[in-house]
């Protein structure tokens, strides 16, 4: 088991479900590609800022960062050009408006449009959209040989990738305009509309969430206009860019059944969109101890001993069956185990242990 | 006693970062609360089919289900919560579905910062204030820094719309879930690094931003010692090597070794444990009461793991 030709590629997107260890992959990824000589950079969303835990920085801002030497030599290893960065989705989101905004003017009144701080800032979808933004800017700089990402935790594999495409539609806001710009374009007031439909609708929904939402719509979509374009070719070059043969996506997971359950749909779900799916990783997986010992325990300490045996053999079988699903749907050059590590994975050198497993 | 105030309430919520196990022990919560008496309903905020699965049950929906006696279970869905709210509380009637299955509500909803989040919490306020149906409500959220911004979502919103029918119905929400007689928070925590940060974090933030005091926190997936017995405890913790095992009874080097290696696995394990435990204890054990949670060494998580966890933490809380 090993992921060795999963280096050779150009973009890695690590996915999974929460707490299975992503971040902790990805970054495993990236040192061990930079180690090959490959300069690397890898890209995570999490806000719990553990990326920068595990690589032994303080802060990561908005911008890569290069690890320093000092933490290679203090795990041992050859120091190697590796970045990493922590994908702030508001900072990214700002940017991107100023950088196609018709004028400064233009992109000032948008971000501090309330409607836009709150897509901005919270609504669903964005943190994967900017996720993939950066990745287009990374990608387009040609600054790396490889970018690794790490995607926030979603329920189904397709947000990820549907985000930009979502985002998108929803930015060009077609219906929505239909709806307001004749009540707001007109100057006539809010509701001099004839579509009496429209008119129905637009009280029901202000009596709701009042006008002061609706004219901060309006407004942001009036700026808005003319960028959409931009926004819907970058949206669609980073899909391409992903479906390409030098991407690869990995799904992360837990011996547990549910989880893998998961992984196992989302991996299916990735790849019937046409996108490479290049490895499976089972994360923490519990050590096996082969004991047969069948005679009598004799003493206390030997008997409990020997209960502790049989409690972790039924773990052992709980996640047997976990790995048993897992080994009938992926060939055995995707998939990878980690075993659960008594150290935490907190500087360079467990990185480097949990990539030895994944490249074996 | 905790548990008596803690069933005097009228919502738990419960919130910890992604993979501690905040489903799990919501479920084994809901059956505390129902095995003393009381008509629960647990509630989950993001679709997930974990709880269902539990109780051997299919994906939740929108409507609650029979999960256990006196358990029910339910799916929150933000966009059947306005439908509701149309119809209940403004009395749109007809109207209403057309105008939620449209794409204008949609931007709508996020249009306003947090309505998404309010809705769900306005269903949860409903359920527990207006139709009764329930004695105890369990608020399974999503991951941690979810749910602070959930909780806070009533309070921006009323920063963003501070008129009109939602408003007020924001404003009835912030002062209920600021009232620690009605409703409290439970964490979710693990014994490791990420996880015991990630709690600490949460409950100043909860408490900062929200107004909220966090009730109790469940420390999930805690190595007990090795055997009830200190004495034996001790012996085993003081196995040098394999061959003290041998002295200790007569085995085969390689039962010997990996006996040996089972318990330093179990004993590394555990010490590490204790240390983000006695952490988090440090930290929080003045505002929180804190509940230790057995790891289960069993071939498969169902109704009969429930139990065992329920009985732990019924046991700790009374």
């Amino acid at each position: 088991m090993s992921l060795a030709g999963l280096l050779d590629s150009q973009i890695i997107v690590c996915t999974g479900s929460g707490g299975v260890g992503k971040t902790t992959i990805s970054a495993a990824i990236a040192l061990r590609a930079a180690s090959e000589g490959r300069k690397t950079i890898v890209v995570t969303i999490d806000p719990a800022k553990r990326l920068a835990d595990s690589l032994g920085i303080d802060r990561l801002s908005n911008a890569p960062k290069r690890i320093p030497a000092s933490q290679f030599k203090k795990a041992g290893l050859v120091p190697a050009e590796l970045d990493a960065m922590m994908l702030d989705t508001k900072t990214t989101f700002d940017e991107l408006v100023m950088n196609n905004a018709r004028d400064p003017e233009r992109a000032k009144r948008i971000i501090s449009n309330r409607f836009y701080q709150a897509v901005s800032g919270a609504l669903s979808g964005t943190h994967e959209y900017m996720a993939m933004e950066k990745l287009w800017e990374l990608h387009s700089k040609g600054e790396y040989d490889l970018i690794v990402i790490d995607t926030p935790p979603t329920r189904n594999a397709l947000d990820f990738i549907d985000a930009p495409k979502r985002m998108t539609s929803f930015l060009e806001g077609r219906l929505l305009k239909w709806f307001l710009l004749p009540a707001i374009g007109g100057g006539k007031g809010m509701f001099k509309i004839t579509n009496f439909a429209a008119v129905a609708f637009l009280k029901a929904i202000q009596k709701i969430i009042g006008a002061q939402v609706l004219s901060d719509i309006a407004e942001f979509f009036a700026n808005f206009e003319g960028m959409y374009e931009g926004f819907k070719e970058r949206a669609q070059d980073v899909l391409d860019l992903l479906m390409d043969e030098s991407s690869s996506f990995i799904v992360v997971t837990a011996p547990a059944d549910h989880v893998m359950e998961e992984a196992l749909f989302f991996a299916d779900t990735l790849e019937s969109y046409g996108l490479p799916v290049k490895g499976l990783v089972v994360n923490r997986v519990h050590p096996r101890f082969e004991i047969d010992f069948a005679g009598d325990a004799g003493s206390k300490p030997i008997e409990a001993l020997l209960a502790l045996g049989r409690r972790f053999e039924l773990l052992n079988k709980r996640e047997d069956m976990a790995l048993a699903r897992l080994e009938k749907a992926i060939p055995q050059d995707q998939r990878a185990r980690i075993p659960y590590l008594n150290n935490e994975v907190t500087d360079l050198a467990a990185l480097h242990e949990v990539a030895s497993f994944l490249f074996v | 006693m905790l548990l008596d105030a803690l069933l005097s309430r009228r919502l738990w919520i419960i919130s910890g970062k992604g993979g501690v196990g905040k489903t799990t022990l919501a479920a084994a919560l809901g059956l505390v609360a129902s095995r003393n008496g009381k008509r629960v309903l647990v509630a989950e905020v993001e679709g997930k089919h974990a709880l269902a699965a539990l109780f051997g049950e299919d994906a939740l929906t929108h409507t609650p289900v029979r999960l256990d006696q006196n358990l029910y279970g339910m799916s929150i869905s933000p966009d059947k919560s306005l439908e509701e709210y149309f119809q209940d509380q403004l009395h749109l009637g007809r109207i209403a579905k057309p105008i939620v299955s449209s794409q204008v509500l949609d931007y709508v909803t996020h249009a306003a910062p947090g309505l998404r989040d309010v809705l769900m919490l306005g269903k949860v306020w409903y359920e527990a204030n207006r139709k009764h149906d329930y004695d105890l409500i369990i608020l399974d959220t999503a991951a941690a820094g979810h749910a602070v911004s959930m909780l806070r979502s009533p309070q921006g919103f009323l920063h963003a719309v501070p008129v009109g029918p939602l408003a007020s119905q924001a404003r009835r929400i912030v002062e209920w879930l600021q009232d620690p007689e009605k409703v409290s928070i439970l964490l979710a925590s693990l014994p490791e690094e990420m996880p015991v940060n990630e709690t600490i974090e949460t409950t100043q933030l909860l408490e900062e931003r929200v107004g909220m005091d966090v009730a109790a926190i469940l420390i999930n997936m805690l190595y007990p010692p090795i055997s009830e017995d200190a004495g034996v405890t001790a012996k085993i913790e003081g196995f040098r090597s394999p061959a003290d095992l041998i002295s200790e009874t007569p085995m085969s080097d390689l039962d010997a070794a990996a006996l040996y290696d089972c318990s330093r696995f179990y004993l590394e394990r555990r010490a590490l444990q204790q240390e983000h435990r006695k952490r988090l204890v440090k930290t929080e054990s003045h505002t929180a009461a804190m509940v230790d949670i057995p790891y289960l060494f069993s071939a498969q998580l169902g109704k009969q793991e429930l139990d065992i966890l329920a009985a732990a933490i019924e046991e700790q809380m009374t």
